[in-house]
């Protein structure tokens, strides 16, 4: 090994080994040769021999006790039991995580039954949710009007944007599936208005009341009050909403798409057979989950 | 620190012996002869005197129920073998419990005051207490294999090929793991260098 080579690398992976003399007899001087130029390791050798000193005058400690073993020690097998006990937490949680995902199964399964996923009666199913749909507009109408009237008698401007904004966010309520977020995002103002209307319908928009939701009430309240042109915007907001209803291109609007394509699949075969199979095996996942929820903790307990 | 070597004692063999055949008295006669080091192995890899015990207790128990495992070689490397692994499983069991931390030394106090220390003035005394807090804080903050080869090596005085017995692992390992231990030991030490005698100081003259 030239010096060259000693000195392009620091031995200190050896360093330890070195000062405890395990070091092979070459490798042994070639890092002494090293120290012997090297500042810095010869440093690091010091403080590793005074932390190794410092470890060994590290007190003894007498035995606190005897260990002897008594024979009803050796008797007694070894104490398993509190390791179990510590583990019970582990499989009840899968346990109950088991469980949680049986029960959501089973949620999405009695859902996607419940949603025309029943044969004949499909059509009829959708007909009745069509209804549904059509009176949830109307509710979406008056909470809409309830809408342009705070806005219009906050701002008394832009009374012309207001209705569409909040047209839309009723527009979502007819369907089941909740506002995934619209794009063209309403404005705080118009969420507002949207959303303190139907304080007095149902449900609500599953958007989080914004702290200008809940001033959409009063604020709704006063525009009754005022009332600046009630009969305008009702006149504007049914026939928008209407259109929106039915036109499938508008923005987000996932219940319309659902409407129509369902109602193409109803007089097709093999669009239920689908939805079936998509029930079975959401049935058969379900049977697994129940399955595993019991029997994965006792295996496990077995392997131990 | 070094006990007895290993096998120096004549008696060993034949009390091996007898354990072997089910002698519970000449089993004990082993377990006095060891529970000293093997709890202070113990004792430094759970850093508190309970688990300590507890680790010490189930180790020879294990040993018992293992003499047939022992064939030949040096009892000792065999029952520290027991004994890590008794650690191991303490520290398994704690982590999952996760109450009580190893960062904090506990029970130190007690084992200060024991052991009469030779330092000449006070100041050196309470240096020399302050160190070994500080060490024992920063063994704990070691991970589990290196803070066990530095244990056995530093602290108990194995050699590296009686620790790679123990550890069941390679000559090579236990080189690596006591070097990396002992440079973040002292990487720690030297963190703290204002608590700490002057030589771990980095302006300090080694001495």
């Amino acid at each position: 090994m030239s010096p060259l080579s000693l000195f392009a690398r620091h031995p200190r992976a050896d360093l330890s080994a070195f000062i405890d003399g395990q070091l092979s007899q070459e490798r042994h001087a070639a890092v002494q040769t090293h120290l012997a130029r090297c500042a810095a390791c010869q440093a690091e050798v010091d403080d590793l021999i005074e932390t190794r000193a410092a470890l060994s005058a590290l007190p003894q400690t007498p035995a606190p006790r005897s260990f002897a073993l008594t024979p009803d020690q050796i008797a007694a097998p070894v104490k398993r039991r509190p390791h179990r006990a510590e583990n019970a937490p582990a499989f009840f949680g899968m346990r109950i995580a088991s469980a949680g995902i049986a029960v959501a199964l089973a949620l999405v399964f009695v859902a996607d039954l419940g949603d025309g996923g029943s044969g004949g009666n499909n059509e009829s199913a959708r007909s009745a949710g069509e209804d549904a749909a059509l009176q949830m507009t109307s509710i979406a109408e008056d909470s809409a009007g309830d809408g342009a009237f705070s806005q219009g008698g906050d701002d008394s401007a832009d009374s012309g944007e207001a209705p569409t904004k909040t047209e839309e966010t009723g527009f979502l309520r007819p369907g089941s599936t909740p506002p995934d977020a619209p794009a063209d995002a309403p404005s705080p103002e118009a969420v507002g208005g949207g959303v303190g209307g139907t304080s007095g319908g149902s449900g609500g928009v599953g958007s989080a009341p914004t702290p200008t939701a809940v001033d959409g009430g009063p604020a709704s309240l006063d525009a009754d009050l005022t009332s600046s042109t009630p009969n305008e915007i009702a006149a504007v907001v049914p026939t928008e909403t209407l259109n929106a209803q039915y036109a499938p291109t508008s923005g987000d609007d996932t219940t319309a798409d659902r409407v129509e394509t369902d109602a193409i699949t109803s007089d097709n075969d093999d669009g239920l057979s689908t939805l079936q199979i998509a029930e079975i095996v959401l049935a058969v996942a379900l049977a697994v989950a129940v399955a595993g929820g019991f029997l994965v903790p006792f295996a496990l307990r077995r392997i131990r | 620190v070094n006990q007895t070597p290993a096998g120096s004692q004549s008696d060993e063999p034949a009390l091996i012996e007898r354990a072997q055949g089910g002698d519970l008295n000449a089993f004990n006669a082993l377990v006095e002869r060891y529970q000293t080091p093997v709890y202070n192995i113990c004792l430094r890899m759970l850093g508190a005197p309970q688990p300590a015990e507890d680790a010490t207790q189930e180790a020879f128990i294990n040993a018992y129920r293992r003499l047939d495992t022992f064939r030949g070689g040096i009892f000792r490397s065999w029952l520290f073998r027991i004994a890590a692994n008794a650690c191991y499983d303490e520290m398994r069991r704690r982590k999952t419990r996760t109450a009580v931390s190893l960062d904090e030394p506990h029970g130190e106090d007690e084992r200060r005051s024991d052991v009469p220390d030779p330092g000449p003035t006070m100041e050196q005394h309470a240096e020399r207490v302050e160190l070994r807090g500080q060490l024992e804080a920063a063994l704990a903050r070691l991970p589990e294999d290196q803070r066990m080869a530095i244990v056995l090596v530093d602290v108990q005085g194995l050699d590296y090929a009686e620790v790679a017995v123990v550890m069941q692992c390679s000559l090579g390992t236990i080189k690596s793991r006591i070097n990396r231990g002992r440079a973040r030991l002292r990487a720690y030490l030297l963190e703290r260098s204002e608590l700490l005698p002057s030589r771990f100081r980095p302006t300090g003259e080694n001495q």
